[in-house]
């Protein structure tokens, strides 16, 4: 008997700023905007600071990608009689955002060889 | 009553913005001038008259000179800009609608006593989350002691970026989804 084709796990390809939204939701915690921007906008980020310009566009991106859902607030927690809107990371973004971020840590725990084998590579024996 | 006035001069300004932006695209400087020299009556009618009779003559001039200098230094630098392509045409179309459109919420801002958070609840264009947070940063400010002036920067500054992003995401909504890859 032929054994069965394991099915692909599905990853979805992130850009920078979805793969630091999805970080921020990777707790599994609901989210409303102005909280992932706050969470976003540390004071140790290296980048200018991220505006809701930036933020929506992405949100929107993501959820289109199956990657976050939401959920509206509620009543009480409404600001100049609007809802908050709370957003949630999806198993298709946790295991998109893992598999990322285990491709990152095993990329930096390779940068040694790497290197070492672009060196021969270039200066062949000379370099060794 | 008030809130019927905002898309009248809205109207008035993003019609003198298309008219000043055609009449840049044909090369025809005597007509851009004389528009914009029009809307600026206009304006000046429609914020002593009608729309913004909390403003004084004072305050309505002020306001008025500090915007027509905005957009005629737009005007200058979209005379560098190659017209004459599509994409530099629509990018000049889309700057010159955005200075109007920021023209016209400066003064509805401003008749509304200059109370920054007033402009959201007035304000049904952006998705119902979007004036949630918006509301809720710019209470967060004031709640620090924030300037009045440095909150009405705030929301205004904000209120471009949150056009930005509408832009953005009906431009993305149009496609239907694809490749999720993409």
């Amino acid at each position: 008997m032929s054994e069965k084709k394991k099915p692909k796990q599905e990853i979805v390809k992130l850009s920078a700023i979805d793969e630091d939204i999805l970080t921020v939701m990777q707790g599994g915690k609901e989210l409303y905007g102005l909280e992932i921007l706050d969470v976003l906008n540390l004071d140790s980020r290296p980048f200018g600071k991220l505006g809701f310009g930036s933020l929506y566009p992405a949100l929107n991106r993501l959820e289109k990608k199956g990657l976050i859902t939401w959920r509206w607030g509620s009543e009480e927690e409404a600001s100049g009689g609007a809802r908050r809107k709370y957003f949630k990371i999806t198993g298709l973004g946790s295991t998109s955002l893992k598999a990322v971020q285990q491709y990152r840590a095993e990329l930096a725990m390779q940068t040694g060889s790497i290197v070492s084998i672009i060196q021969t590579w270039i200066f062949g024996g000379e370099y060794a | 009553m008030r809130r019927k006035k905002l898309p009248w001069s809205l109207l008035f300004l993003m019609l003198g913005g298309i008219l000043i932006t055609i009449g840049l695209h044909l090369n025809l400087k005597l007509v851009i001038y004389v528009v914009l020299g029009l809307i600026t009556l206009i304006l000046l009618g429609v914020s002593m008259k009608l729309g913004l009779a909390v403003l004084k003559l004072k305050q309505s001039l002020v306001i008025e000179g500090v915007m027509l200098l905005v957009v005629m230094l737009t005007m200058n630098s979209i005379d560098r800009l190659r017209l004459d392509s599509e994409p530099g045409f629509l990018l000049a179309l889309m700057r010159f609608l955005l200075v109007t459109l920021s023209w016209g919420l400066m003064l509805a801002l401003t008749a509304k006593k200059l109370e920054g958070l007033n402009l959201f609840k007035i304000s049904s264009l952006f998705p119902e989350d979007w004036r949630c947070n918006t509301n809720e940063k710019l209470q967060r400010l004031q709640k620090a002691g924030y300037s009045q002036w440095y909150i009405r920067l705030a929301t205004f500054q904000i209120f471009l970026e949150l056009i930005w992003a509408a832009i953005e995401v009906a431009w993305d909504n149009l496609w239907l989804p694809r490749n999720r890859n993409e």
